[in-house]
């Protein structure tokens, strides 16, 4: 909403959005004896400005939608008045940042999005929403190019450093909303799975998704089961990448070795200690998968 | 300019992966120091961390001297160019480059003042009013680089910035950069996984693998001196050989696949200085030292195996031979006047005095 940046205080927040329901309703609104917290408050008269139909900019729009204090029966008038094509294909990336990121991002951001349907979306004081417009379903280089870009702009420009997940095209208003919480969870278990990388696409994440609803007690159980969370923590990190890009290349030693620059005598021995450390020999797929699989689970362990 | 300095830099992320581990590096002042190593080698997360982008875990950064760890990325006084250079698309050249001077509150003036020296130094004075989809991919690249070049910063970080480029652009960009260097006088760290653009662009090169620095040395240095099995198949194109074998009892020759090969005196005296006689080691011969021409192969007798050939590239200026020999595959690269063919059997001599020897267990160095 126009005015209601997180930027402000609580209390500059409250006037500002008083201010707006009075604009809308022509009655003067106050607070007094109000039992509820600020934020409380804040989030009460938000809910208000939506339910009066004052939104009066379309980023406020799209960030009530997104985050459904709007529901789509309430977002048509918002719909015409924005002059927002309903089918037109469309994508919506999640931005995070580690800390409160400065005005200069959004200023950058904004300069990539020329064009007047594409929107950017302050979600809060970590997080921007991006929804871009395309005329074909771009491909899959083209997503991951917009995602480094909008990544390298924000390091190159203003030192920010951003992480960025997003759900496939949509074409359908009506999936906004959807796609907006799928790309939230990808951020979600990118951070768990994925922790090095600044790129999360929600459907590559089946795995990390399947595992991110498994109970933490089951997760431990099956880790003792099989490879002890000990013997885990005890790999290396020139074990770790070996197992990362044997598996990534289809449990290929020759494709493996040449990948890592390593003599593929090299890679069998390492391979062979790996297995007399654990029983599992990675040459094996049912042996591979249980070590993929409790690799992963490890991870999730050590973020919760 | 300035000065850099890491010490034991490490880099730990909250699910315990170590992408970079005690990593130590003086920079001198108008450096250009390249990061080079496969994908996942920590390298960019290095420069990610000179640039203020990661948080160090631990160790030291320095830049003229100062403590740099805590120091915001903005006040480092340094300019990145990436792979995926984003230009405004509704803007000119001219303020593309102007952009970010401007959310800095920088005067108009001095705005103007530094473009335009930026657009001299990149030939791009010409092409100010452009608008992005009118330039050629490295027209795009320079403006990029004149974004950083008119913050005039102490250091200039480059994380492969001609990835996107196609082959024939990328050679030239590699000259464009060099001559920036030189008449910039900046420091400069560029990363790339590209071993060729590593050492046609570097005065000194980190070679990095599994987040740990495995050899600093010029470009020269790397490809005649490797210090370990990696760093020797890693720099060079088609990459360096390796051959299992067996040294005798007083290292003068080396028995791989029945073949039995002399070793030069040097060598030698290097191998059983350290106790390698009778042992197992990995015999390193780069495609260039194998020599197929017939007056080669009769003068140098004592290193000649024979194997036939599975393919024969013709490059033009030089040939590459590929054939299986002790269970791996050999490449040679030869003169193009050569007559082998594929399915001939040929014999090869190998220049000795140019091979390498690396411990089986280590994979270090012993003799080169």
């Amino acid at each position: 909403m126009k005015g209601t940046s997180f930027f402000m205080n609580f209390d500059d927040k409250k006037e500002k959005l008083l201010e707006q329901l009075s604009k809308a309703t022509g009655i003067n609104f106050q607070i007094t004896d109000s039992e509820l917290s600020d934020e409380e408050t804040v989030n009460k008269l938000k809910e208000m400005v939506v339910r009066f139909n004052v939104l009066d900019s379309k980023s406020s729009f799209y960030r009530a939608y997104l985050t459904r204090e709007l529901s789509y029966s309430d977002a048509a008038a918002y719909i015409h008045r924005f002059h927002i094509d309903e089918n037109a294909i469309r994508m919506l990336f999640y931005l995070e940042s580690q800390v409160d990121y400065p005005k200069e991002a959004v200023s950058l951001l904004k300069s990539l999005l020329p064009d007047s349907q594409d929107a950017l979306v302050q979600i809060d004081a970590k997080h921007i929403a991006i929804i871009v417009h395309f005329d074909s379903i771009p491909t899959d280089e083209d997503i991951l190019q917009y995602c480094n870009e909008f990544l390298d702009m924000l390091e190159s420009e203003a030192f920010l450093s951003f992480k960025v997940s997003y759900d496939l095209p949509i074409n359908k208003f009506t999936e906004l909303p959807n796609s907006y919480k799928d790309i939230v969870l990808a951020m979600h278990i990118g951070n768990i799975f994925r922790s090095s990388d600044h790129v999360y696409s929600y459907s590559t994440m089946g795995l990390g998704r399947l595992l991110y609803n498994i109970p933490v007690d089951e997760v431990e159980t099956y880790l003792n089961n099989h490879i002890n969370i000990d013997i885990l923590a005890q790999l290396d990190v020139e074990t770790l990448n070996l197992l990362e890009a044997f598996f990534d290349n289809d449990l290929s030693l020759a494709e493996t070795s040449r990948k890592m620059f390593i003599h593929r005598n090299t890679l069998i021995y390492r391979l062979d200690k790996f297995a007399d450390l654990t029983g599992y020999d990675v040459r094996k797929f049912s042996d591979a998968i249980t070590v993929k699989l409790s690799l992963m689970l490890y991870n999730y362990i050590r973020s919760r | 300019m300035a000065d850099i300095s890491l010490k034991n830099i490490n880099k730990v992320y909250p699910n315990g992966f170590q992408a970079v581990k005690d990593f130590n590096l003086e920079i001198k002042d108008q450096e250009f120091i390249i990061f080079v190593g496969p994908s996942g080698c920590g390298k960019s997360t290095t420069l990610r961390m000179i640039a203020g982008l990661e948080e160090i875990s631990s160790g030291e950064l320095l830049i003229d001297g100062k403590l740099m760890n805590d120091v915001e990325p903005k006040d480092r006084d340094i300019a990145m160019v990436f792979q995926n250079y984003a230009l405004y698309p509704h803007m000119t050249v001219y303020d593309n480059m102007a952009f970010g001077l401007k959310l800095r509150k920088v005067p108009k003036d001095e705005i103007d003042k530094k473009v335009r020296e930026a657009a001299k130094i990149l030939d791009l004075e010409k092409l100010l009013d452009r608008k992005p989809k009118a330039l050629s991919g490295g027209q795009r690249q320079r403006v990029a680089m004149g974004r950083a070049i008119v913050r005039n910063p102490k250091v200039f970080l480059m994380d492969e910035p001609l990835s996107n480029l196609d082959a024939k652009l990328r050679v030239q960009m590699r000259t464009e950069i060099s001559k920036l260097h030189d008449s910039l006088g900046a420091t400069m760290i560029y990363v790339t996984h590209d071993q060729t653009e590593a050492m046609t662009l570097g005065t000194r090169i980190v070679v990095m693998k599994d987040g740990v620095v495995q050899q600093i040395d010029t470009p020269a240095n790397l490809y005649q001196k490797p210090c370990n099995l990696f760093v020797a198949g890693f720099i060079g194109s088609p990459q360096m050989n390796f051959l299992n074998g067996t040294l005798n009892a007083d290292c003068t020759a080396i028995q791989v696949n029945g073949a039995t090969i002399q070793i030069p005196p040097a060598k030698t005296k290097a191998l059983s200085e350290k106790n390698y006689g009778g042992k197992e080691v990995i015999l390193g011969i780069r495609p260039e030292d194998i020599h197929d021409s017939q007056i080669y192969v009769d003068t140098q007798s004592s290193s000649v195996i024979e194997a036939k050939i599975s393919v024969y590239e013709l490059l033009g200026a030089e040939v590459y031979l590929y054939f299986d020999y002790a269970g791996t595959q050999v490449t040679a690269r030869v003169d193009p006047r050569t007559t082998a063919r594929g399915g001939d059997t040929v014999k090869f001599a190998l220049d000795m005095e140019k091979a390498h020897f690396f411990d089986k267990d280590t994979e270090l160095t012993i003799a080169n």
